[in-house]
């Protein structure tokens, strides 16, 4: 099994590396991050079945990570570390759901290895997501106007007006109802300030503004594209997001 | 006798009635500033009007304009005796004020009657009118000195209930030390300790001493510049070591202002919300600066971080409130705590 450890701290990352490394010999760890916004890009690029989030974290919190990660249509099993002292921990107890806390004791963190291992192979928990939405906050602070620089000059682009961003080696591509701009803020950091019921994130390189998104097109068994109003370009949709379009 | 010994009997309140109870001035100033119950005035006025009036027709021709007279006099001493002992409900007191009464009306019996020898049927119905005013006044003195000792003991121990729940209040929002910085320091110890790393040895001896210093703040009202700056330097030294690049800290105090002092953590807390708010949730983490100077007459106090912190006053920023009423309370209107934003980060600034 493959698993992820975010914290943005590095001793408590390296001590629960440690102790998992004797508890559980065999478990790979694909990715160590340092901040919410890694560990969801982190997510992406390697898919591991098991994610360890710590709750405060930068960029993404760990419950914000966790509410993406609910929302893939094959979501990772999530246990939350945490400190003493977090609201949402009396949540965590009374959904059942899995955590630890800091410093991990090797006796708790065995016990919750245990769980996880007799449920590897069972179906994704449905209410995660409920009880994630409850805990985070209802909507994040109005997005500032994006900035983008050509030249001297710096255009300010609405995010409304944004039809889709895409990654471009370490800048993000904007593509505007006015044009094109180029801005210095990676994709997987913008994300983070995005309100994420508008702007839905289809590929590791690509977050589109719903709104602009005409169809969904299945080409075969494993890819997908989405078709935007008023533009010739289609857009893919890796595996990971597939869930976004079901139909209704 | 054995038996009544054996019964607890006080026998010292069959001629010294009333409570053992007594308040010093500071009690009473505290518990017992009640006002006198005005209903009562009219209640013993009305009852006595009702009950004289009632008898009015059996009392002897000659003494009639007397009664009223005497029942006046009755009232108004009883009444001005029960607000005194209203104010200061005593044991002695009671007894003094009760024995004048009864003194009075046992030596005007004897001259009226012994001396003056004044027929029987006239003075009957007046002595056995001034022998029952006088108990009647006597009880009512008594049940007033008895409830009223119950009130102020009630009323203090109320007062000392709620002292201790505020005092136990302000102990717990001065130390303010987060279980989440505790446990999640120790996360980091432990984990250096296991590995015999390096940092081990000094954040452990920057975190003691953090703790050390904080003890102070549960004994006593202020602190110096100086020892919250110590403070302020432990705690930062911790967290240094825990976010290691993410952090970069200054502190610049004219040691002019070391003597100033302040309700304790007013610092910590400004430096903590710039570690929550600005440092903590930032990808790239930032710098806290800390610097106290004059300016003009003024004393001023500055927490500015370049971090990714709102610097509006969220909701959970409760310690700045709980600040901000302790600087009033100790310097008056003209403490001022403002938040502004710098874009990036966010500037505390306190003007004493």
């Amino acid at each position: 099994m493959n698993a992820l450890i975010a914290d943005d701290e590095e001793a408590p990352r390296e001590q629960l590396r440690a102790a998992l490394a004797r508890l559980w010999p065999e478990l790979n760890i694909v990715a160590a991050s340092a901040n919410g916004v890694d560990a969801w890009d982190d997510f992406l690029s390697h898919e591991p079945e098991l994610c360890f989030l710590d709750i405060r974290m930068p960029g993404l919190s760990g419950l914000e990570v966790a509410r993406r990660l609910a929302a893939l249509a094959r979501p990772p099993q999530v246990v939350f570390v945490t400190a003493y002292g977090d609201h949402a921990l009396s949540a965590f107890e009374a959904g059942a759901l899995d955590y630890v806390l800091k410093p991990v004791e090797d006796a708790r963190l065995a016990q919750t290895l245990r769980r996880i291992r007799e449920r590897a192979a069972a179906a994704p928990e449905q209410h995660l997501q409920a009880l994630l939405n409850r805990l985070l906050p209802a909507a994040r602070p109005a997005m500032r106007p994006i900035q983008a620089s050509l030249g001297r000059e710096i255009t300010l682009i609405a995010p409304e007006d944004v039809i889709y961003f895409e990654s471009d080696n370490r800048y993000t591509r904007v593509i505007h109802a006015g044009g094109e701009a180029l801005i210095r803020t990676p994709l997987k950091e913008l994300l983070a300030q995005l309100d994420a019921e508008l702007f839905w994130q289809v590929h590791r390189s690509v977050i589109v503004n719903s709104r602009r998104i005409a169809s969904a097109i299945r080409i075969d068994e494993n890819s997908m594209v989405v078709t935007l109003r008023g533009r010739e370009e289609r857009l893919p949709v890796s595996r990971q997001f597939q869930g976004l379009f079901k139909g209704q | 006798m054995t038996i009544i010994s054996k019964l607890g009997l006080d026998w010292s309140q069959f001629y010294w009635a009333g409570p053992r109870r007594t308040f010093s001035d500071a009690e009473l100033a505290r518990g017992g500033q009640q006002p006198w119950p005005r209903g009562v005035d009219s209640y013993v006025v009305i009852s006595l009007v009702l009950v004289c009036s009632s008898m009015y027709s059996a009392w002897p021709q000659p003494l009639r304009p007397w009664l009223w007279l005497g029942v006046a006099a009755f009232v108004a001493l009883g009444l001005a005796v029960a607000r005194r002992l209203w104010q200061r409900p005593t044991r002695t007191r009671l007894n003094l004020f009760g024995y004048a009464l009864m003194l009075p009306v046992i030596v005007l019996t004897a001259v009226l009657g012994l001396v003056l020898r004044l027929p029987k049927d006239l003075l009957l119905l007046p002595i056995s009118l001034a022998t029952a005013f006088t108990v009647l006044s006597y009880l009512g003195w008594w049940t007033v000195v008895v409830l009223r000792v119950q009130q102020i003991e009630g009323r203090l121990a109320e007062l000392d209930e709620q002292d201790r729940a505020v005092r136990l209040a302000r102990q717990l929002a001065t130390a303010q030390i987060q279980p989440h910085f505790l446990f999640n320091t120790l996360a980091s110890l432990q984990h250096w300790v296991d590995t015999q790393d390096p940092r081990a040895a000094p954040t452990l001896r920057a975190f003691t001493q953090y703790l050390r210093s904080t003890l102070p703040m549960f004994e006593r009202e202020t602190l110096s510049l100086a020892e919250e700056l110590q403070i302020v330097r432990h705690y930062l030294t911790v967290m240094q070591a825990r976010l290691g690049e993410r952090l970069a800290w200054a502190i610049d105090a004219d040691p002019a202002l070391d003597g100033l002092t302040l309700p304790p953590g007013t610092l910590l807390t400004l430096v903590e919300n710039a570690i929550a708010h600005g440092i903590e949730p930032s990808l790239r983490g930032g710098r806290i600066e800390v610097r106290a100077s004059f300016v003009g007459s003024q004393s001023v106090l500055e927490v500015r971080d370049d971090g990714a912190g709102l610097c509006a006053e969220a909701p959970e920023r409760v310690g700045l409130s709980n600040t901000r009423a302790r600087l009033r309370h100790q310097f008056g209107e003209r403490a001022r705590l403002t938040l502004s934003s710098l874009h990036p980060g966010c500037l505390a600034r306190i003007e004493l």
